[in-house]
Protein backbone atom coordinates (compact mmCIF):
# COMPACT_ATOMS: atom_id res chain seq x y z
CA UNK A 1 0.00 0.00 0.00
CA UNK A 2 1.87 3.17 -1.39
CA UNK A 3 4.51 1.88 0.31
CA UNK A 4 7.32 4.61 -1.31
CA UNK A 5 4.91 7.26 0.17
CA UNK A 6 4.74 5.63 3.64
CA UNK A 7 8.94 4.88 3.31
CA UNK A 8 9.27 7.88 2.50
CA UNK A 9 7.40 9.44 5.14
CA UNK A 10 9.16 7.09 7.66
CA UNK A 11 12.00 8.53 6.41
CA UNK A 12 11.56 12.05 7.31
CA UNK A 13 10.04 10.78 10.61
CA UNK A 14 13.39 9.15 11.37
CA UNK A 15 14.99 12.93 11.18
CA UNK A 16 13.09 13.89 13.50
CA UNK A 17 14.36 13.95 17.03
CA UNK A 18 12.75 10.72 18.86
CA UNK A 19 11.81 10.55 22.72
CA UNK A 20 13.03 7.18 23.51
CA UNK A 21 11.35 5.84 26.41
CA UNK A 22 10.82 2.22 27.00
CA UNK A 23 7.35 0.56 25.60
CA UNK A 24 5.32 0.03 28.45
CA UNK A 25 4.77 0.05 32.12
CA UNK A 26 4.04 -1.72 34.70
CA UNK A 27 2.08 0.70 36.80
CA UNK A 28 -1.37 0.57 37.09
CA UNK A 29 -3.67 2.11 34.91
CA UNK A 30 -5.66 5.02 36.74
CA UNK A 31 -9.14 5.45 35.83
CA UNK A 32 -10.92 6.37 32.43
CA UNK A 33 -11.11 10.02 33.14
CA UNK A 34 -14.17 12.10 32.62
CA UNK A 35 -14.66 12.56 28.82
CA UNK A 36 -14.55 16.69 27.74
CA UNK A 37 -17.55 16.24 25.22
CA UNK A 38 -17.63 17.41 21.74
CA UNK A 39 -14.41 19.05 20.80
CA UNK A 40 -13.54 21.19 18.57
CA UNK A 41 -10.05 22.34 17.29
CA UNK A 42 -8.80 24.60 19.18
CA UNK A 43 -6.14 27.09 16.99
CA UNK A 44 -5.13 27.17 13.76
CA UNK A 45 -2.95 24.34 13.13
CA UNK A 46 -5.30 22.19 14.90
CA UNK A 47 -8.08 23.50 12.63
CA UNK A 48 -5.95 22.88 9.43
CA UNK A 49 -5.65 19.59 10.30
CA UNK A 50 -9.20 18.73 10.92
CA UNK A 51 -9.79 20.56 7.46
CA UNK A 52 -7.19 18.08 5.71
CA UNK A 53 -9.17 15.09 7.24
CA UNK A 54 -12.52 16.14 6.38
CA UNK A 55 -11.55 16.26 2.92
CA UNK A 56 -10.26 12.61 2.89
CA UNK A 57 -13.38 11.41 4.89
CA UNK A 58 -15.65 13.00 2.38
CA UNK A 59 -13.49 11.05 -0.19
CA UNK A 60 -13.42 7.73 1.92
CA UNK A 61 -17.10 7.95 2.42
CA UNK A 62 -18.03 8.10 -1.38
CA UNK A 63 -15.16 4.99 -1.64
CA UNK A 64 -16.06 1.46 -2.79
CA UNK A 65 -14.09 -0.07 -0.95
CA UNK A 66 -16.21 0.65 2.30
CA UNK A 67 -17.77 -2.21 3.79
CA UNK A 68 -21.62 -0.82 4.21
CA UNK A 69 -23.20 -3.85 5.73
CA UNK A 70 -25.22 -2.07 8.44
CA UNK A 71 -25.00 -5.54 10.42
CA UNK A 72 -21.21 -5.69 10.11
CA UNK A 73 -20.98 -1.68 11.33
CA UNK A 74 -23.64 -2.27 13.94
CA UNK A 75 -20.97 -4.70 15.52
CA UNK A 76 -18.16 -2.53 15.17
CA UNK A 77 -19.45 -0.15 16.11
CA UNK A 78 -21.11 -2.13 19.65
CA UNK A 79 -17.70 -3.48 20.60
CA UNK A 80 -15.95 0.42 20.33
CA UNK A 81 -19.22 1.78 22.27
CA UNK A 82 -18.56 -1.38 24.69
CA UNK A 83 -14.87 -0.26 25.38
CA UNK A 84 -14.18 3.06 25.51
CA UNK A 85 -18.29 4.35 26.34
CA UNK A 86 -21.16 5.96 24.85
CA UNK A 87 -20.15 9.05 25.33
CA UNK A 88 -17.01 8.73 23.94
CA UNK A 89 -18.51 6.12 20.83
CA UNK A 90 -20.50 9.25 19.83
CA UNK A 91 -17.26 11.14 18.78
CA UNK A 92 -16.42 8.52 16.18
CA UNK A 93 -17.52 7.56 12.58
CA UNK A 94 -16.35 4.36 11.84
CA UNK A 95 -15.51 3.16 8.17
CA UNK A 96 -14.50 -0.59 7.77
CA UNK A 97 -11.98 -0.42 4.52
CA UNK A 98 -12.15 -3.55 2.84
CA UNK A 99 -8.05 -4.50 2.56
CA UNK A 100 -6.91 -7.45 3.80
CA UNK A 101 -4.66 -6.05 6.23
CA UNK A 102 -4.22 -6.08 9.77
CA UNK A 103 -4.91 -2.53 10.39
CA UNK A 104 -6.95 0.51 12.61
CA UNK A 105 -6.34 4.03 12.38
CA UNK A 106 -7.93 6.61 14.19
CA UNK A 107 -7.43 10.41 12.76
CA UNK A 108 -7.93 13.56 14.62
CA UNK A 109 -11.12 14.61 13.10
CA UNK A 110 -12.66 11.34 14.94
CA UNK A 111 -12.81 9.51 12.12
CA UNK A 112 -12.20 5.70 12.29
CA UNK A 113 -11.08 2.98 9.90
CA UNK A 114 -10.93 -0.72 10.44
CA UNK A 115 -9.41 -3.10 8.07
CA UNK A 116 -11.81 -6.50 6.85
CA UNK A 117 -8.02 -7.85 7.80
CA UNK A 118 -8.31 -7.00 11.36
CA UNK A 119 -11.85 -8.36 11.63
CA UNK A 120 -10.59 -11.63 10.07
CA UNK A 121 -7.52 -11.96 12.36
CA UNK A 122 -9.28 -11.01 15.77
CA UNK A 123 -10.14 -13.74 17.19
CA UNK A 124 -12.95 -12.75 19.69
CA UNK A 125 -14.52 -9.08 20.53
CA UNK A 126 -12.03 -8.55 23.44
CA UNK A 127 -9.32 -8.51 20.78
CA UNK A 128 -11.05 -6.19 18.58
CA UNK A 129 -11.75 -3.99 21.25
CA UNK A 130 -8.15 -3.99 22.95
CA UNK A 131 -6.98 -2.50 19.09
CA UNK A 132 -10.23 0.32 18.99
CA UNK A 133 -9.47 1.21 22.50
CA UNK A 134 -5.84 1.68 22.02
CA UNK A 135 -6.68 3.44 19.24
CA UNK A 136 -9.05 5.48 20.32
CA UNK A 137 -7.03 6.36 23.06
CA UNK A 138 -4.31 7.99 20.88
CA UNK A 139 -7.13 10.21 19.28
CA UNK A 140 -8.24 11.10 23.06
CA UNK A 141 -4.61 11.92 23.81
CA UNK A 142 -4.98 14.13 20.29
CA UNK A 143 -1.41 12.50 19.32
CA UNK A 144 -2.29 12.98 16.02
CA UNK A 145 -1.74 16.89 16.53
CA UNK A 146 1.74 16.53 18.63
CA UNK A 147 2.60 14.60 15.50
CA UNK A 148 1.71 17.29 13.15
CA UNK A 149 2.77 19.72 15.19
CA UNK A 150 6.20 18.32 14.91
CA UNK A 151 6.60 17.60 11.90
CA UNK A 152 6.09 21.07 11.19
CA UNK A 153 7.90 23.11 13.24
CA UNK A 154 10.58 20.01 13.33
CA UNK A 155 12.10 19.98 9.86
CA UNK A 156 10.89 21.58 6.78
CA UNK A 157 13.60 18.88 5.18
CA UNK A 158 10.79 16.31 6.38
CA UNK A 159 7.90 17.89 4.95
CA UNK A 160 9.44 18.38 1.47
CA UNK A 161 11.16 14.72 1.78
CA UNK A 162 7.60 13.56 1.49
CA UNK A 163 6.60 16.05 -1.67
CA UNK A 164 9.51 14.79 -3.38
CA UNK A 165 8.48 11.30 -2.57
CA UNK A 166 5.51 11.53 -3.86
CA UNK A 167 6.90 13.34 -7.09
CA UNK A 168 9.34 10.82 -7.49
CA UNK A 169 6.77 8.28 -7.57
CA UNK A 170 4.44 10.35 -10.02
CA UNK A 171 7.59 9.68 -12.58
CA UNK A 172 7.88 6.26 -11.80
CA UNK A 173 4.91 4.84 -13.77
CA UNK A 174 2.75 3.88 -10.72
CA UNK A 175 1.10 7.05 -10.27
CA UNK A 176 -2.18 5.85 -8.95
CA UNK A 177 -0.67 3.73 -6.52
CA UNK A 178 -0.02 6.47 -3.88
CA UNK A 179 -2.54 8.88 -5.33
CA UNK A 180 -4.36 11.16 -2.27
CA UNK A 181 -7.01 9.05 -2.73
CA UNK A 182 -5.21 5.94 -1.66
CA UNK A 183 -4.15 8.30 1.64
CA UNK A 184 -7.99 9.11 1.84
CA UNK A 185 -8.98 5.66 1.86
CA UNK A 186 -6.60 3.45 3.64
CA UNK A 187 -5.69 6.59 5.92
CA UNK A 188 -2.39 8.18 6.58
CA UNK A 189 0.55 7.09 8.58
CA UNK A 190 0.77 8.96 12.13
CA UNK A 191 4.13 7.58 13.23
CA UNK A 192 3.73 7.35 17.08
CA UNK A 193 6.50 7.40 19.24
CA UNK A 194 6.93 5.53 22.56
CA UNK A 195 5.91 8.01 25.04
CA UNK A 196 2.82 7.96 22.93
CA UNK A 197 2.39 4.12 22.62
CA UNK A 198 3.07 3.70 26.19
CA UNK A 199 0.33 6.55 27.13
CA UNK A 200 -2.72 5.04 24.50
CA UNK A 201 -1.36 1.65 25.99
CA UNK A 202 -2.48 3.19 29.51
CA UNK A 203 -5.45 4.73 28.65
CA UNK A 204 -6.54 1.44 26.46
CA UNK A 205 -6.50 -0.65 29.30
CA UNK A 206 -8.19 1.95 31.48
CA UNK A 207 -11.36 1.30 28.74
CA UNK A 208 -10.49 -2.91 28.59
CA UNK A 209 -11.01 -2.75 32.25
CA UNK A 210 -14.03 -0.42 32.67
CA UNK A 211 -15.72 -2.40 30.12
CA UNK A 212 -15.34 -6.12 31.39
CA UNK A 213 -13.23 -7.11 28.74
CA UNK A 214 -10.63 -9.76 29.23
CA UNK A 215 -7.42 -7.71 29.98
CA UNK A 216 -4.63 -10.28 28.47
CA UNK A 217 -6.46 -10.06 25.16
CA UNK A 218 -4.63 -6.92 24.01
CA UNK A 219 -1.16 -9.05 24.41
CA UNK A 220 -2.73 -12.07 22.69
CA UNK A 221 -3.73 -10.41 19.45
CA UNK A 222 -0.18 -8.39 19.24
CA UNK A 223 1.55 -11.52 19.86
CA UNK A 224 -0.63 -12.85 16.90
CA UNK A 225 0.40 -10.32 14.04
CA UNK A 226 3.88 -10.14 15.49
CA UNK A 227 4.04 -14.47 14.77
CA UNK A 228 2.13 -13.34 11.00
CA UNK A 229 4.97 -11.40 10.34
CA UNK A 230 7.61 -13.91 10.98
CA UNK A 231 5.69 -16.62 9.38
CA UNK A 232 6.10 -14.21 6.00
CA UNK A 233 9.52 -13.47 6.71
CA UNK A 234 10.46 -17.00 7.56
CA UNK A 235 8.39 -18.10 4.30
CA UNK A 236 10.43 -15.92 2.31
CA UNK A 237 13.44 -17.20 3.13
CA UNK A 238 15.12 -14.20 5.92
CA UNK A 239 14.38 -13.50 9.68
CA UNK A 240 12.50 -11.15 10.85
CA UNK A 241 12.99 -9.35 13.79
CA UNK A 242 11.22 -6.27 12.42
CA UNK A 243 7.47 -5.46 11.91
CA UNK A 244 6.74 -2.13 10.11
CA UNK A 245 6.13 -3.85 6.99
CA UNK A 246 2.86 -4.89 8.74
CA UNK A 247 0.64 -1.96 7.94
CA UNK A 248 -0.33 -1.30 11.43
CA UNK A 249 3.24 -1.33 13.06
CA UNK A 250 3.78 1.13 10.32
CA UNK A 251 2.31 3.66 12.76
CA UNK A 252 3.34 2.19 15.82
CA UNK A 253 6.56 1.52 16.92
CA UNK A 254 6.96 -2.50 18.21
CA UNK A 255 9.66 -4.46 19.49
CA UNK A 256 9.60 -8.29 20.47
CA UNK A 257 8.66 -7.56 24.37
CA UNK A 258 5.98 -5.37 23.61
CA UNK A 259 3.71 -8.38 24.24
CA UNK A 260 5.52 -8.80 26.97
CA UNK A 261 4.60 -5.37 28.32
CA UNK A 262 1.08 -5.51 27.63
CA UNK A 263 0.83 -8.68 29.64
CA UNK A 264 2.64 -7.07 32.28
CA UNK A 265 -0.01 -4.01 32.21
CA UNK A 266 -2.77 -7.23 31.86
CA UNK A 267 -1.28 -8.65 34.83
CA UNK A 268 -1.71 -5.08 37.05
CA UNK A 269 -4.87 -4.18 35.76
CA UNK A 270 -8.49 -6.40 37.24
CA UNK A 271 -10.79 -6.41 33.98
CA UNK A 272 -13.10 -8.81 33.66
CA UNK A 273 -13.32 -11.78 31.76
CA UNK A 274 -15.27 -11.20 28.83
CA UNK A 275 -13.96 -12.40 25.70
CA UNK A 276 -17.15 -12.83 23.13
CA UNK A 277 -15.84 -15.12 20.97
CA UNK A 278 -19.04 -16.34 19.42
CA UNK A 279 -20.67 -12.62 18.93
CA UNK A 280 -17.46 -12.35 16.72
CA UNK A 281 -17.75 -15.39 14.96
CA UNK A 282 -21.69 -14.65 14.50
CA UNK A 283 -20.72 -11.40 13.02
CA UNK A 284 -18.08 -12.23 10.85
CA UNK A 285 -19.92 -15.42 9.58
CA UNK A 286 -21.97 -13.80 6.18
CA UNK A 287 -17.83 -12.10 5.54
CA UNK A 288 -16.29 -14.87 6.56
CA UNK A 289 -15.76 -15.83 2.72
CA UNK A 290 -15.09 -12.65 1.50
CA UNK A 291 -12.64 -11.66 3.86
CA UNK A 292 -11.06 -14.91 3.39
CA UNK A 293 -10.51 -14.90 -0.48
CA UNK A 294 -9.33 -11.39 -0.11
CA UNK A 295 -6.36 -12.78 1.92
CA UNK A 296 -5.91 -15.22 -0.60
CA UNK A 297 -5.44 -12.93 -3.53
CA UNK A 298 -2.09 -11.70 -1.42
CA UNK A 299 1.02 -13.95 -2.45
CA UNK A 300 1.71 -14.59 0.77
CA UNK A 301 2.15 -18.18 1.97
CA UNK A 302 3.41 -18.13 4.79
CA UNK A 303 1.70 -15.32 6.52
CA UNK A 304 -1.44 -16.47 4.93
CA UNK A 305 -1.16 -19.76 6.03
CA UNK A 306 -0.93 -18.34 9.51
CA UNK A 307 -3.77 -16.45 9.75
CA UNK A 308 -5.61 -19.93 8.45
CA UNK A 309 -4.23 -21.97 10.83
CA UNK A 310 -5.19 -19.89 13.94
CA UNK A 311 -8.70 -19.05 12.71
CA UNK A 312 -8.41 -22.88 12.09
CA UNK A 313 -7.58 -23.43 15.83
CA UNK A 314 -11.17 -22.46 16.72
CA UNK A 315 -12.67 -25.22 15.39
CA UNK A 316 -13.69 -27.22 12.56
CA UNK A 317 -15.08 -25.26 9.76
CA UNK A 318 -15.69 -25.96 6.30
CA UNK A 319 -15.06 -21.98 4.59
CA UNK A 320 -11.83 -21.84 6.44
CA UNK A 321 -10.85 -25.76 4.99
CA UNK A 322 -11.30 -24.89 1.24
CA UNK A 323 -9.59 -21.64 2.16
CA UNK A 324 -6.48 -23.79 3.40
CA UNK A 325 -6.98 -25.91 0.15
CA UNK A 326 -7.15 -23.00 -2.38
CA UNK A 327 -3.89 -21.63 -0.76
CA UNK A 328 -2.26 -24.73 -1.42
CA UNK A 329 -3.72 -25.21 -4.71
CA UNK A 330 -2.54 -21.99 -5.35
CA UNK A 331 1.12 -22.38 -4.69
CA UNK A 332 1.01 -25.39 -6.80
CA UNK A 333 4.11 -27.99 -6.04
CA UNK A 334 3.44 -31.29 -6.05
CA UNK A 335 3.39 -31.83 -2.38
CA UNK A 336 1.01 -28.51 -2.02
CA UNK A 337 -2.07 -29.95 -4.50
CA UNK A 338 -1.94 -33.18 -2.28
CA UNK A 339 -2.51 -31.45 0.77
CA UNK A 340 -4.78 -29.15 -1.00
CA UNK A 341 -6.71 -32.34 -2.42
CA UNK A 342 -7.16 -33.19 1.79
CA UNK A 343 -8.57 -29.98 2.61
CA UNK A 344 -11.25 -30.12 0.31
CA UNK A 345 -12.07 -33.35 0.82
CA UNK A 346 -12.32 -32.57 4.87
CA UNK A 347 -14.36 -29.33 3.81
CA UNK A 348 -16.30 -31.49 1.77
CA UNK A 349 -17.34 -34.08 4.95
CA UNK A 350 -18.17 -31.08 6.99
CA UNK A 351 -20.35 -29.14 4.27
CA UNK A 352 -21.27 -31.64 1.38
CA UNK A 353 -22.97 -28.19 -0.46
CA UNK A 354 -20.38 -26.65 -0.49
CA UNK A 355 -19.23 -26.23 -4.67
CA UNK A 356 -16.13 -24.33 -4.67
CA UNK A 357 -14.69 -27.01 -3.21
CA UNK A 358 -15.82 -29.31 -5.46
CA UNK A 359 -14.20 -26.86 -7.97
CA UNK A 360 -10.57 -26.66 -6.22
CA UNK A 361 -10.61 -30.33 -5.82
CA UNK A 362 -11.02 -31.38 -8.86
CA UNK A 363 -8.85 -28.34 -10.24
CA UNK A 364 -5.86 -29.86 -7.89
CA UNK A 365 -6.47 -33.46 -8.89
CA UNK A 366 -6.37 -32.19 -12.55
CA UNK A 367 -3.04 -30.10 -12.02
CA UNK A 368 -1.56 -33.29 -10.44
CA UNK A 369 -2.59 -35.13 -13.63
CA UNK A 370 -5.05 -37.07 -12.16
CA UNK A 371 -7.55 -36.29 -14.58
CA UNK A 372 -10.19 -39.22 -14.40
CA UNK A 373 -11.05 -38.11 -10.98
CA UNK A 374 -10.50 -33.73 -11.39
CA UNK A 375 -12.94 -34.20 -14.37
CA UNK A 376 -15.84 -36.16 -11.89
CA UNK A 377 -15.25 -33.61 -9.37
CA UNK A 378 -15.42 -30.74 -11.67
CA UNK A 379 -18.66 -32.15 -13.04
CA UNK A 380 -20.15 -32.15 -9.72
CA UNK A 381 -18.91 -28.55 -9.66
CA UNK A 382 -20.77 -27.83 -13.25
CA UNK A 383 -23.86 -29.79 -12.02
CA UNK A 384 -24.31 -27.13 -8.62
CA UNK A 385 -23.28 -24.39 -10.42
CA UNK A 386 -24.18 -24.06 -14.37
CA UNK A 387 -23.53 -20.84 -14.76
CA UNK A 388 -20.26 -20.06 -13.09
CA UNK A 389 -18.20 -17.62 -14.45
CA UNK A 390 -15.70 -20.51 -16.19
CA UNK A 391 -18.10 -23.23 -16.20
CA UNK A 392 -17.24 -22.89 -20.39
CA UNK A 393 -13.38 -23.36 -19.86
CA UNK A 394 -14.26 -26.13 -17.37
CA UNK A 395 -16.48 -27.69 -19.74
CA UNK A 396 -13.82 -28.10 -22.26
CA UNK A 397 -10.97 -29.20 -19.66
CA UNK A 398 -12.98 -32.30 -19.07
CA UNK A 399 -13.75 -32.99 -22.59
CA UNK A 400 -17.52 -32.30 -22.15
CA UNK A 401 -17.39 -29.81 -25.47
CA UNK B 1 17.41 24.44 2.29
CA UNK B 2 15.98 26.54 -0.06
CA UNK B 3 19.08 25.95 -2.96
CA UNK B 4 18.60 22.58 -1.74
CA UNK B 5 14.68 22.23 -2.78
CA UNK B 6 15.18 24.34 -5.93
CA UNK B 7 18.00 22.14 -7.16
CA UNK B 8 15.71 18.93 -6.47
CA UNK B 9 12.94 20.76 -8.23
CA UNK B 10 14.88 21.57 -11.46
CA UNK B 11 16.18 18.02 -11.08
CA UNK B 12 12.57 16.66 -11.74
CA UNK B 13 11.78 18.85 -14.49
CA UNK B 14 15.22 18.22 -16.48
CA UNK B 15 14.35 14.13 -15.92
CA UNK B 16 11.04 14.25 -16.85
CA UNK B 17 10.37 14.63 -20.52
CA UNK B 18 13.47 12.73 -21.09
CA UNK B 19 11.67 9.85 -20.22
CA UNK B 20 8.90 10.81 -22.19
CA UNK B 21 10.78 11.19 -25.47
CA UNK B 22 11.61 7.29 -25.66
CA UNK B 23 7.73 6.64 -26.14
CA UNK B 24 6.71 5.64 -29.62
CA UNK B 25 3.73 5.62 -32.24
CA UNK B 26 2.80 2.31 -33.37
CA UNK B 27 1.55 3.26 -37.00
CA UNK B 28 -2.04 1.55 -38.60
CA UNK B 29 -1.83 -1.23 -40.25
CA UNK B 30 1.74 -2.17 -39.67
CA UNK B 31 3.01 -5.12 -38.40
CA UNK B 32 4.99 -4.86 -34.79
CA UNK B 33 6.45 -6.77 -33.16
CA UNK B 34 6.42 -6.78 -29.39
CA UNK B 35 7.37 -7.54 -26.10
CA UNK B 36 10.85 -8.48 -27.02
CA UNK B 37 9.59 -11.52 -29.02
CA UNK B 38 7.99 -13.20 -32.19
CA UNK B 39 4.57 -11.71 -30.72
CA UNK B 40 3.43 -10.02 -33.55
CA UNK B 41 0.09 -7.99 -33.91
CA UNK B 42 -1.16 -5.38 -36.50
CA UNK B 43 -3.10 -2.18 -35.10
CA UNK B 44 -5.85 -1.12 -36.69
CA UNK B 45 -5.45 2.71 -35.51
CA UNK B 46 -2.66 4.34 -34.05
CA UNK B 47 -1.28 3.35 -30.63
CA UNK B 48 1.34 4.54 -28.57
CA UNK B 49 4.08 2.59 -27.29
CA UNK B 50 5.15 3.27 -23.56
CA UNK B 51 8.94 3.78 -22.92
CA UNK B 52 8.84 1.51 -19.97
CA UNK B 53 8.82 -1.93 -20.09
CA UNK B 54 6.16 -3.09 -17.20
CA UNK B 55 8.08 -6.29 -16.95
CA UNK B 56 11.12 -8.25 -19.02
CA UNK B 57 8.83 -9.42 -21.08
CA UNK B 58 5.91 -7.26 -21.68
CA UNK B 59 5.40 -4.13 -23.37
CA UNK B 60 2.65 -1.27 -22.83
CA UNK B 61 0.48 0.36 -25.15
CA UNK B 62 -1.89 2.76 -25.09
CA UNK B 63 -3.82 5.73 -26.39
CA UNK B 64 -5.05 7.89 -24.16
CA UNK B 65 -2.46 7.03 -21.14
CA UNK B 66 -2.36 3.96 -19.20
CA UNK B 67 -4.58 5.15 -16.75
CA UNK B 68 -7.56 5.39 -19.39
CA UNK B 69 -6.46 2.01 -21.99
CA UNK B 70 -3.90 -0.20 -20.94
CA UNK B 71 -2.65 -2.96 -23.22
CA UNK B 72 -0.06 -5.03 -22.08
CA UNK B 73 1.37 -8.19 -24.16
CA UNK B 74 3.54 -10.32 -22.49
CA UNK B 75 5.91 -12.15 -25.06
CA UNK B 76 6.75 -15.28 -23.30
CA UNK B 77 6.82 -15.37 -19.73
CA UNK B 78 9.19 -18.26 -18.58
CA UNK B 79 7.64 -20.64 -15.71
CA UNK B 80 9.03 -19.35 -12.38
CA UNK B 81 9.22 -15.92 -13.63
CA UNK B 82 6.70 -13.19 -12.58
CA UNK B 83 4.83 -11.08 -15.19
CA UNK B 84 5.98 -7.81 -14.20
CA UNK B 85 8.91 -6.21 -13.05
CA UNK B 86 9.21 -6.55 -9.18
CA UNK B 87 8.12 -3.46 -7.53
CA UNK B 88 9.34 -4.93 -3.79
CA UNK B 89 10.98 -8.04 -3.91
CA UNK B 90 11.55 -8.38 -0.97
CA UNK B 91 8.50 -7.19 1.04
CA UNK B 92 5.92 -8.28 -1.50
CA UNK B 93 7.23 -9.92 -4.21
CA UNK B 94 5.42 -11.45 -6.92
CA UNK B 95 3.69 -14.26 -8.06
CA UNK B 96 5.43 -16.43 -10.86
CA UNK B 97 3.83 -18.33 -14.24
CA UNK B 98 4.31 -21.88 -13.79
CA UNK B 99 4.14 -23.91 -16.82
CA UNK B 100 1.47 -26.64 -14.84
CA UNK B 101 -0.90 -23.99 -14.58
CA UNK B 102 -4.50 -24.93 -15.56
CA UNK B 103 -6.26 -22.32 -18.12
CA UNK B 104 -8.05 -21.25 -14.76
CA UNK B 105 -4.97 -20.63 -12.82
CA UNK B 106 -4.13 -17.59 -15.07
CA UNK B 107 -6.97 -14.91 -13.54
CA UNK B 108 -5.73 -15.45 -10.15
CA UNK B 109 -2.40 -15.15 -11.40
CA UNK B 110 -3.11 -11.51 -12.83
CA UNK B 111 -5.29 -10.62 -10.34
CA UNK B 112 -2.27 -11.24 -7.50
CA UNK B 113 -0.12 -9.38 -9.83
CA UNK B 114 -1.97 -6.56 -10.43
CA UNK B 115 -2.78 -5.98 -6.44
CA UNK B 116 1.10 -5.65 -5.97
CA UNK B 117 1.97 -3.71 -8.93
CA UNK B 118 -1.06 -1.47 -9.14
CA UNK B 119 -2.83 -1.64 -6.08
CA UNK B 120 -5.96 -3.12 -6.86
CA UNK B 121 -8.10 -3.65 -3.94
CA UNK B 122 -10.79 -5.96 -5.85
CA UNK B 123 -11.10 -8.07 -8.74
CA UNK B 124 -13.98 -9.60 -9.85
CA UNK B 125 -13.85 -12.57 -13.01
CA UNK B 126 -16.50 -12.53 -14.74
CA UNK B 127 -16.38 -14.94 -17.64
CA UNK B 128 -13.28 -17.81 -18.15
CA UNK B 129 -13.84 -19.36 -21.88
CA UNK B 130 -11.90 -21.08 -24.29
CA UNK B 131 -10.11 -19.53 -26.84
CA UNK B 132 -7.70 -20.60 -29.87
CA UNK B 133 -4.97 -18.04 -29.45
CA UNK B 134 -1.59 -18.26 -31.16
CA UNK B 135 -2.48 -21.90 -32.52
CA UNK B 136 -2.81 -22.90 -29.38
CA UNK B 137 -5.85 -23.91 -27.33
CA UNK B 138 -6.11 -20.77 -25.19
CA UNK B 139 -8.28 -18.99 -22.52
CA UNK B 140 -10.18 -15.52 -22.74
CA UNK B 141 -10.78 -14.14 -19.48
CA UNK B 142 -12.90 -11.10 -18.95
CA UNK B 143 -12.91 -9.23 -15.25
CA UNK B 144 -13.60 -6.07 -13.18
CA UNK B 145 -11.32 -4.65 -10.94
CA UNK B 146 -11.42 -1.55 -8.77
CA UNK B 147 -8.34 0.05 -8.91
CA UNK B 148 -6.03 1.94 -5.73
CA UNK B 149 -7.59 5.70 -7.31
CA UNK B 150 -10.93 4.48 -6.79
CA UNK B 151 -12.13 3.92 -10.38
CA UNK B 152 -13.73 0.75 -11.25
CA UNK B 153 -12.00 -0.40 -14.29
CA UNK B 154 -13.42 -3.08 -17.00
CA UNK B 155 -10.29 -5.94 -18.72
CA UNK B 156 -9.95 -8.90 -20.59
CA UNK B 157 -7.14 -10.80 -21.39
CA UNK B 158 -6.36 -13.71 -23.82
CA UNK B 159 -3.59 -16.23 -23.23
CA UNK B 160 -2.26 -19.40 -24.15
CA UNK B 161 1.07 -21.18 -23.23
CA UNK B 162 2.96 -21.76 -26.11
CA UNK B 163 6.17 -24.20 -25.31
CA UNK B 164 5.95 -23.89 -21.61
CA UNK B 165 6.21 -19.71 -21.77
CA UNK B 166 3.21 -17.63 -21.59
CA UNK B 167 1.87 -15.21 -23.95
CA UNK B 168 -0.62 -13.19 -23.15
CA UNK B 169 -2.30 -9.62 -24.02
CA UNK B 170 -4.41 -7.75 -21.51
CA UNK B 171 -6.66 -4.41 -21.74
CA UNK B 172 -8.30 -2.59 -19.18
CA UNK B 173 -9.48 0.70 -19.22
CA UNK B 174 -12.41 2.55 -17.05
CA UNK B 175 -15.55 0.95 -16.87
CA UNK B 176 -17.15 4.17 -17.73
CA UNK B 177 -17.10 5.12 -21.78
CA UNK B 178 -13.51 4.33 -22.21
CA UNK B 179 -13.21 0.14 -21.99
CA UNK B 180 -16.60 -0.02 -24.51
CA UNK B 181 -14.75 2.93 -26.55
CA UNK B 182 -11.62 0.96 -27.84
CA UNK B 183 -12.85 -2.31 -27.27
CA UNK B 184 -13.00 -2.84 -30.94
CA UNK B 185 -9.92 -1.74 -31.93
CA UNK B 186 -8.33 -4.08 -28.63
CA UNK B 187 -10.50 -6.76 -30.87
CA UNK B 188 -8.48 -6.28 -33.99
CA UNK B 189 -4.81 -5.84 -32.21
CA UNK B 190 -5.82 -9.75 -30.83
CA UNK B 191 -7.37 -11.25 -33.93
CA UNK B 192 -4.12 -9.82 -35.79
CA UNK B 193 -1.55 -11.63 -33.01
CA UNK B 194 0.80 -14.12 -34.29
CA UNK B 195 3.98 -15.78 -33.72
Amino acid sequence: MHRRLVASVLAAALILPQHAIAAGTEEAVPAVPAFAGAYQPQDSDERGLWAEQDEQERTLRESDRVVRDAELNAYVRGVLCRSVGQERCNAVRIYIVRAPMFNASMAPNGTMRVFTGLLLRAHDEAELASVLGHEFAHFELRHGLARYRARRSGSDLAAWSAVFGAVAIAFSGAAYTSSGTGVAIYGDVMRFERAQESAADRLGFGFMAASGYRPHSAADVWRAVMDEADQTALDRGRRSQRYDNTAFFASHPTSLDRATALDALAEANPGGDYTGVDPHRAAIAPHLAQFLADELALNDFGGTDFVFQRLAAQGRSAPILFARGELHRKRGNPRDLANATAFYHEALELDPAHAEAWRGLGLAQMRSGNTIEGAAALKTYLERVPDAADAPMLRVMIGEQ
Amino acid sequence: MKRVIAGALALTLVLAPTSAIAHRLMAAGTAAQVARSDLTVTPGIEWNRLSQRPGPMAERWTLDGELLNDLIFFGGVESGTPLFREVDRRDNPLPQFSSTMLPTDIPPLLETSLRITQNISTFEVVRVAPRPFLGASGVEFEYRMLGGDDITRQGRAVAAIVGGKLFMITYDAPAEYFFARSSADVDRIIASATL
